[in-house]
């Protein structure tokens, strides 16, 4: 009998912990990549959070360096290198590249290439040379890689700004410190378009529009401004006290400034009809009507409240828009702010300011209280006094005044002084310096005059409004584009 | 007998594998489910973000006339109802904006100033766009039909009280006050700067916001496994208006 004998049992079971070890491993090694994946998509998710912020933010820095330095304040001024105005197609790249990359944005296909100019504009540009950023390559700084600047014009814009249903794209536009317009007016729009690339490939395209800062008001209508319903005016009765509107030029007579000769505003403006007029409410309060010249036949007593030329502008007919227009006078660089003890901007100024201005040197003061400005012999400048103003002696000023609050003057005397330029009263706020919903009453109250009286002056205007430049230049506009 | 053991083993090792396996796929599902609303929210956070950010585009300065046609230009960075465009005050007399609602005014790919709006139904979030239509209500407009569509599902930043208790036993501190949670607050520019509109005073007006504060809360559809405890993704954001409001 031949017995079998499992010869090859062992080999038959060698290998099975192999396979055994192998499977488990499988298992392990799935469960295991199920984790990473699971976390690696979180990571993603964080990283695309971070990137999509990360760009736009750095986008913004390259508009925000380009309009920086516009400003001639700014260290790194931009100078000749970007020209003013700007010619209509001409174009200045600033660019940013990391250490050791191109950045050429004015060729197409290049990696950060300009392709967003076309959209806008059909003709070829010419490029002046690029300007490198404050980065330079060196130090790390914001991920944006190029920023561009150049004018614009209604088609640019695909805006048709004079709504004459034509897109023109010849005239660049400009801005009069409230609207566009064509027709050269104020200061250039300038465009800032600026690409943001970051290394993992997120892109982000942002523009401003941006236009020089101008002067907080443009212009005055009229000698002195009773910018309210029914005026209060206590007339002085100094036989030499007078209000002019013929335009004064400084005090050594017409073109000390080197500007033309604006023409005669009326003596006091108001902004209702049954104010203005010899019969008016103002008019019939005047103890000397033939001293207050200007246009029109004494007492020039004109309305001011329309539209066209010559007027108050219409944000200046508004509670809004003068405290807007006060409060904007409280940010100015170098200003002097004077406050009362209350906060209502009621109470009588707790300091005297630090200097009332010289010739060379005008001031401009934002009293928030009730202001006495007899020690003014004379002041320069712009004096905006929410609260009263009061004066006795021998003072005068020479630039503009704006009461805008409690929009009231008290008076006595004047003794050789004057004031030069032009004033606006205007009541905005009760006596506990609560907000009215709409304008009320101005007030004068004078006693004596003496040889006190109200020139307007072209001159002492633009010299303290030239102090009143918003600096800068101003957003006008903000948008992100597609790419 | 040395096969047995080696199959018993094997059915050990098998097991504790295939146990750690179920336990990791249970984790994966209800990882997947937040990561879905984590992306869900990001994307409408970011989306929310970028409309505030270009809200009001263009502004009336970009006309030389004085009152251009209502729909070629943006009154304002936000909409509001109800009686547009006469103002309201936020947190008082406006309906919309709000704190689950808010339409936004801007031409955001050069086509025509456009209304868009995001409203909370319920725990969807809607988003709608509609052109601007002068002289129109922007709240009526985005109403209409078809215009509004689901954004972000299960919402739960206005829950019932029972829902934000329940969360609040799991997260504290969560939903302070125990109440729903805006998903918009809005700070209003004033002389002192931006404050939250309903204390800006005079300054309380859809027209003056300048930064809009986001807390999106979504909930997933699964409880933890093991806890039962909700799964909350909390989100935000802060949109900035860099436009004028004139």
């Amino acid at each position: 009998m031949k017995i079998y004998r499992p010869r090859f049992t062992q080999h038959r079971q060698a290998g099975v912990a192999l396979l055994i070890a192998i499977f488990v491993l499988l298992l392990v090694s799935v469960a295991a990549m199920a984790m990473v994946i699971s976390s690696g998509t979180d990571a993603a998710l964080a990283g695309n959070y971070r990137a999509s912020t990360g760009s736009y933010y750095a986008a913004v820095a390259g508009l925000e360096e380009v309009r920086g330095r516009l400003s001639s304040k700014d260290p790194n001024y931009f100078g000749a290198a970007i020209p003013n105005p700007v010619p209509l197609n001409t174009i200045c790249y600033l660019t940013n590249p990391a250490n050791g990359e191109t950045v050429d944005p004015k060729t197409s296909g290049s990696t950060y290439g300009d392709t967003q100019y076309a959209h806008e504009f059909s003709a070829a540009p010419v490029v002046n040379a690029y300007i490198n950023s404050v980065w330079n390559g060196a130090t790390p700084g914001p991920l944006y890689k190029w920023a561009r600047v150049n004018a614009v014009t209604e088609q640019s814009l695909n805006i048709d700004v004079n709504q004459d249903s034509v897109y023109n794209n010849t005239i660049p536009l400009y801005y009069d410190g409230t609207r566009f317009n064509l027709t050269n007016t104020g200061a250039q729009v300038l465009e800032i378009t600026s690409l943001a690339a970051l290394p993992g490939g997120t892109q982000r395209l942002v523009q401003y529009t941006i236009a020089a800062g101008l002067p907080l008001i443009a212009s005055f209508p009229s000698a002195l401004t009773l910018d309210g319903p029914t005026p209060a005016y206590g007339t002085p009765h100094s036989n030499n006290y007078r209000i002019n509107g013929a335009d004064r030029q400084g005090p050594s007579g017409a073109g000390t400034c080197g500007s033309a000769l604006q023409p005669t505003q009326p003596a006091i403006g108001v902004v209702n009809a049954a104010d203005g007029g010899s019969s008016g409410t103002v008019a019939g309060q005047l103890f000397r009507p033939d001293h207050y010249t200007g246009t029109g036949s004494p007492p020039s007593v004109v309305d001011v409240s329309g539209s066209g030329t010559n007027t108050l502008p219409a944000s200046m007919q508004t509670v809004t828009g003068l405290e807007q227009l006060a409060q904007s006078f409280s940010t100015l660089p170098g200003v002097i702010t004077l406050t009362d003890a209350s906060g209502t901007g009621t109470g009588p100024c707790t300091s005297a300011p630090s200097s009332w201005g010289t010739t060379g040197s005008p001031v401009t003061i934002y009293a928030h209280c009730a202001l006495d400005m007899s020690s003014a012999s004379p002041g320069y400048g712009t004096l905006v006094v929410t609260g009263t103003l009061s004066a006795g002696g021998n003072f005068g000023w020479r630039g503009i005044i704006l009461g805008i609050g409690q929009g009231a003057m008290a008076m006595n005397g004047g003794g050789s002084g004057e004031f030069d330029g032009a004033i606006v009263l205007a009541k905005t706020r009760n006596a506990s310096g609560a907000l009215l919903s709409t304008p009320g009453t101005p007030s004068i109250s004078w006693s004596g005059g003496g040889g006190n009286g109200l020139y307007y002056d072209s001159c002492w205007i633009t010299s303290a409004l030239a102090n009143t430049v918003s600096g800068g230049y101003p957003i006008l506009s903000f948008r992100e584009l597609g790419q | 007998m040395e096969m047995l053991v080696a199959v018993a083993i094997f059915m050990v090792i098998a097991g504790a594998a295939f146990g750690l396996l179920s336990n990791t796929q249970r984790r994966y599902r209800s990882d997947s489910q937040i990561l879905t609303a984590f992306q869900q929210e990001r994307l409408a956070v970011d989306q929310i973000v970028r409309d505030i950010n270009d809200s009001g585009y263009p502004p009336a300065n970009h006309f030389s006339v004085a009152t251009p046609p209502g729909n070629l230009y943006a009154i304002t960075p936000l909409a509001w109802t109800p009686g547009y465009p006469a103002a309201c005050t936020i947190g008082g007399t406006c309906t919309t904006p709000g704190g689950f609602d808010m339409i936004i005014e801007t031409d955001y790919d050069g086509t025509g100033v456009k209304w868009i709006r995001y409203q909370l139904v319920g725990t969807t979030l809607n988003r709608g766009v509609t052109p601007k239509v002068a002289g129109a209500d922007p709240g009526a407009a985005t109403s209409a039909a078809g215009v509004m569509v689901p954004y972000v599902t299960n919402v739960v930043n206005n829950a019932p009280a029972a829902t934000i208790n329940q969360i609040r036993t799991y997260y504290p501190s969560m939903f302070p006050g125990a109440v729903a949670q805006p998903i918009f607050q809005y700070a209003c520019d004033t002389a002192g700067g931006p404050q939250l509109c309903p204390g800006a005073g005079a300054n309380n007006s859809p027209v003056n916001v300048r930064d809009v504060e986001i807390t999106l809360i979504v909930q997933t559809p699964q409880n933890d496994a093991q806890t039962q405890a909700p799964h909350l993704v909390e989100l935000s954001g802060r949109g900035h208006r860099i436009n004028p409001n004139k």
